[in-house]
């Protein structure tokens, strides 16, 4: 037993002996070495523009949201596109990209007929706290108004969004805050002007099925304009959201 | 004593019981196990499916109602069964449901929904007549538009529009008589769809109350049988008239038309002077300024564009 136990001491000595030993450097001859762990990136979409267009507004086409594993897929005609993919924290597919959001970098996109692999780096965005970058501070000359349900019941968790064009097809130009459980809305104007409106329970991005979307309007094919005049608060400009169908 | 002191505990414990296993949840709802039975030709599949077009709760609804649409035809006829449900939630999602699959049978159930002023969603029948494209749904139409509920006249005044050239004449025939309400919206579906039977009995309104409309819905037309009415309509005391009347008069382009509206760019109302000026830039192809309201000479932006 105790000659056991001895060899088993020499064994366990001899073993540790044979461990390398760190050779010993000072502080100035190493090399620091830092960096990210990335992770493939699930639910985020690509957005891909022409050139000449707005880079913020909706896209000429976007993909379906990414997979667990991050991949996505388009096909496009061969052309020079610019492509970025964008991730909300909300889940939605449009409005600004905020603080803690993750977002590329603009990527040249030249596709001559061969398919193409991209790696997109959408890091999280930081800083930038904004809200809505285009609500504008109190002023004199603006719009106030009720957001109501088909029942005339006052919507809560809806926007109005400013137009000033009639096909109100790119970004809004305005955004009130979020209604109450009045669903009353205000929103101030830079100046007065012709505006449309529309009111909507979603962010940006065309209306979907199921979102509660309504325009200003008589049932007419093109909105009804809103005419606002400097330093006037046009109140009861009323807007009535039905279920997009 | 003893036995009645030992109901007196049991009796409740019974009744909670008996209420708790009330409460038990039932079997959990499955709609993509409904659709595929529904899709293979399960018929009480479907009408559950149908069902739970009723069931608003954590949005059983809104998931079935996609699935109900991809069903397609199959889905009408349980789809037509409930379409006059008491459920008001149930029988608007139906009716909705119905209107997608453009189902030419649910004519009847449609009208029905829309005269049915106790039934508070009826914009949906209004939208869904617009969207079965039967020429039948145009009288029932016109009448909703005297409707006290606002959005089911703005949704039969958009389907009026969509049956396009089928309601001009029976929307003609209402006009003259026509409440001054149902008669502003007349106007605006006339002057969207477009057609130009609608030049004089527009023209034969213009005095009306409903005048700016008038203007608006002849700028649509394009006509030039409208252009003696809408410079007449420049002088107007209304800075509203005026203002539509410019905007109306920028499409028609005649030299005679600019003529009239150089004077406006002098309007006291900045949105006349605007409008005057963008009209005027149509017409000439060149481009005009206005004075804002800072006083400053600027173009007009292209609300076009």
């Amino acid at each position: 037993m105790n000659f056991a136990l001895r060899l088993l001491l020499i064994l366990l000595v001899l073993l540790t002996g044979c461990q390398d030993k760190p050779e010993s450097k000072s502080a100035d001859d190493l090399v620091q070495v830092s960096g990210q762990v990335m992770v493939p990136l699930e639910g985020a979409y690509l957005y891909i523009y022409q050139k000449g267009m707005d880079l913020y507004g909706p896209a000429i086409t976007v993909s379906k949201p990414t997979d667990a594993s991050g991949r996505f897929e388009l096909a496009l005609p061969p052309g020079d596109y610019i492509a970025v993919a964008r991730k909300r924290q909300n889940g939605e597919m449009a409005g600004p990209v905020l603080a803690g959001d993750n977002k590329s970098e603009f990527i040249q996109l030249h596709l001559s007929g061969e398919p193409r692999q991209l790696t997109v780096l959408a890091p999280a965005k930081v800083g930038d706290e904004r809200r809505l970058s285009t609500t504008l501070p109190e002023g004199k000359t603006g719009l106030t108004g009720t957001i109501r349900d088909a029942g005339g019941h006052p919507v809560e968790g809806a926007r109005v969004h400013v137009y000033d064009h009639v096909q109100m097809s790119e970004r809004p130009k305005f955004v009130s805050e979020k209604t109450g459980p009045d669903g009353r809305y205000q929103i101030f104007l830079p100046k007065g002007g012709t505006y449309y409106l529309a009111a909507r329970d979603k962010f940006g991005g065309p209306p979907q099925i199921g979102d509660l979307y309504g325009r200003y309007d008589q049932g007419t094919i093109e909105p009804s304009a809103v005419v606002v005049r400097d330093g006037e608060l046009l109140k009861d400009v009323d807007i009535t959201v039905t279920k997009v169908w | 004593m003893v036995t009645r002191r030992l109901l007196h505990r049991i009796v409740p414990l019974a009744a909670l019981v008996l209420a708790l296993a009330g409460c038990q949840d039932k079997a959990p709802i499955d709609p993509v196990a409904l659709e595929n039975a529904a899709r293979a030709g399960d018929a009480k599949a479907m009408a559950r499916l149908a069902d739970l077009l009723g069931h608003a709760e954590n949005g059983v609804n809104d998931q079935v109602y996609p699935k109900i649409v991809a069903l397609g035809q199959e889905a009408v006829p349980a789809l037509l069964r409930q379409a006059a449900s008491k459920n008001a939630i149930q029988r608007e999602y139906t009716l909705a449901a119905l209107g997608t699959l453009r189902a030419r049978e649910a004519f009847d159930a449609l009208v029905a929904a829309l005269e049915d002023t106790g039934f508070e969603r009826r914009y949906i029948a209004a939208w869904a007549l617009g969207q079965l494209g039967d020429a039948r749904g145009v009288a029932p139409l016109i009448a909703a538009l005297n409707d006290d509920n606002e959005t089911v006249r703005r949704y039969a005044t958009r389907s009026l529009i969509k049956l396009d050239r089928h309601a001009v004449e029976p929307m003609i025939a209402a006009l003259p008589t026509a409440t001054t309400r149902a008669a502003g919206y007349l106007i605006r579906a006339l002057g969207d769809i477009g057609d130009a039977r609608a030049v004089e009995p527009l023209l034969a309104q213009v005095s009306g109350p409903n005048r700016p409309l008038v203007f608006q819905a002849l700028a649509k037309l394009k006509d030039r049988r409208a252009e003696a009415a809408l410079i007449e309509g420049l002088k107007d005391a209304d800075w509203r008239s005026r203002s539509f009347a410019a905007m109306a008069l920028g499409p028609l382009g005649s030299p005679q038309s600019a003529t009239a509206l150089e004077p406006l760019l002098d309007d006291p109302e900045v949105v006349v002077r605007e409008w005057a000026a963008r009209s005027l830039e149509m017409i000439t192809g060149k481009h005009v300024r206005y004075r804002d309201a800072k006083g400053e000479l600027v173009l007009p932006y292209s609300i076009y564009h």
